[in-house]
């Protein structure tokens, strides 16, 4: 009977080891392949001490440079921003990151508002794997998949990515246990430049409201941060593209009034913060080089230090040494993309 | 208590096989050019512009435009691009390295659908056209790869676009 009962543990043991292994080595690693899937991971190894913390989607994670934050007013922020993250997601982002530490303003980019249900299975896929087991994580599977998905396939990624053993590179065995970080507390890098030029005109809509399900999710974002006594500050990077249309403009200028909270519309600062089209965009306007991110990061530090309850944090010795760990990882970073540029002419890889 | 081990791991093999053999998942959105006879299209002069038609051709065909947009995916590979040509915008999508027409948008009354319909249209006109209802303030009718989107204000055209429906 013994002897059964241990060949039948041995059994299951064998078995979970092997899917185990299987799992780690077919899920995507996001090294050199769509990097921005790593970003959601990034956060628990620098989750705590940070009193910003942004959520949202690009707009939030190309265009704050949280080291600029720090260099110039001493402000610790983090950015739990993923690809076309959905309202759902920012919001259960951000319950997850209340699980390691409760900041004094957390900044929500509207933009995603635009969004009012599942669309993509592959962007769940970058904002989701990523994220730490736990209740939070389970709603926020639930609230995001699309018809097609299931659950088990976020508990057992390797029923998703089994078919991926045909693409199998030296990359998945050298990083089955490990990873490189890609991103700057959040901050995605981009030091090459592609002015914008003429920008296509909007295309019209047949209604410009916001889903309900948008609005329920702010209304939840808005009560987790009373709840927490957090300040919400609702933002709209200076984009270009894709539009900005004036009524939703309105719908979130109402919002805002209506419950008291700060509302910043960077399209209509970008003279005052200096962003240069010509200079300031990687992707001819949608998105903010380093340049760009570096003057929107010290207009908003600024902002922060003289609006909210944020402090300068230089003077506490060991959050200091923390962040010149990660300056240097941003010169460096800085530094690697200056020499591709120089060699190549174009950026062929983040690190 | 061996065989038992042995019977196991072949179990745990075939079980990896077939997990690893059997296809499905995938990011990438297939393009393909899939013009049905009864698919809704745009036509400048003699160029028809399909959804989903291979993009080369029928900008090759249509000339030179007035400016164009590259919006890349984020993340993924993928470059939707939008040619103003003045009176219209084509809109592409770029899939397995190839670009496909992702949609039209008619931006002046000079140009209109091949049944007639242009921004300033009446709606009585558009609805007896395509034998459709409005929904609030649109009407969307589809073919097999198309959705034609048409807005309209006060009873009058304002906006006709051609969309290309996903794969779901």
């Amino acid at each position: 009977m013994k002897k059964r009962i241990i060949s039948i543990a041995a059994a299951v043991i064998v078995l979970a080891a092997t899917f185990f292994l299987l799992q780690r080595l077919l899920m995507p690693k996001y090294i050199s392949v769509n990097e921005e899937g790593g970003l959601a991971a990034e956060y628990y190894d620098n989750a705590g001490n940070n009193d910003v913390i942004f959520i949202g989607d690009c707009e939030v994670y190309t265009n704050y440079s949280p080291i600029k934050m720090w260099t110039e007013r001493g402000i610790t922020s983090y950015i739990r921003g993923t690809p076309q993250q959905m309202i759902w997601q920012a919001y259960y982002m951000l319950e997850d990151a209340l699980r390691y530490e409760t900041p004094k303003v957390v900044i929500y980019n509207v933009l995603s508002m635009k969004h009012g249900e599942p669309e993509s299975e592959a962007y769940n896929r970058l904002a989701l794997d990523g994220m730490r087991w736990s209740s939070t994580k389970y709603r926020a599977i639930k609230a995001s998949m699309t018809e097609e998905e299931s659950v088990i396939s976020y508990v057992f990624p390797l029923l998703r990515f089994h078919s991926r053993w045909s693409e199998i590179t030296a990359e998945d065995f050298e990083y089955m246990f490990k990873t490189e970080p890609l991103s700057h507390n959040g901050y995605l890098m981009r030091i090459d430049t592609k002015p914008a030029g003429t920008v296509p005109d909007p295309i019209p809509l047949p209604d410009y409201s916001f889903a309900q399900v948008c609005w329920d999710y702010l209304e939840k974002i808005r009560s987790l941060c009373e709840d927490n006594g957090i300040q919400l500050i609702l933002v709209k990077a200076p984009t270009l593209y894709p539009a900005w249309y004036p009524q939703w403009e309105e719908q979130i200028e109402a919002y805002a009034k209506e419950h008291g909270l700060t509302y910043l519309n960077f399209l209509e600062k970008t003279e005052e913060i200096g962003i240069d089209y010509t200079k300031d965009t990687f992707d001819a306007g949608m998105h903010l080089n380093l340049s760009g991110a570096e003057k929107l990061a010290a207009w908003l530090a600024d902002y922060l230090a003289d609006n909210t309850a944020v402090s300068d944090r230089r003077g506490d010795t060991a959050t200091a040494e923390q962040w010149q760990k990660k300056i240097e990882f941003y010169e460096a970073m800085q530094a690697s993309q200056k020499k591709q540029l120089e060699e190549n002419g174009s950026l062929n890889s983040f690190r | 208590m061996k065989k038992k081990m042995a019977a196991l791991l072949a179990l745990v093999m075939v079980l990896s096989l077939v997990l690893c053999s059997c296809g499905g998942g995938g990011e990438s959105n297939n393009g393909g050019k899939n013009t049905g006879s009864l698919d809704y299209y745009f036509q400048v002069k003699d160029v028809k512009v399909e959804m989903k038609a291979d993009a080369e051709a029928v900008l090759k065909a249509l000339g030179s435009y007035k400016s164009s947009y590259e919006a890349p995916s984020c993340a993924f590979d993928g470059m939707d691009k939008i040619y103003s040509y003045g009176a219209y915008d084509i809109l592409t999508y770029t899939a397995d390295g190839k670009d496909f027409i992702s949609g039209v948008v008619l931006r002046d009354d000079t140009v209109e659908t091949p049944e007639g319909i242009a921004i300033g249209s009446k709606l009585e006109d558009v609805k007896k056209k395509y034998n459709a209802k409005e929904e609030g303030s649109s009407i969307n009718v589809y073919s097999e790869n198309c959705r034609l989107l048409i807005i309209f204000d006060n009873g009058v055209v304002t906006s006709i676009q051609y969309i290309a429906r996903s794969e779901k």
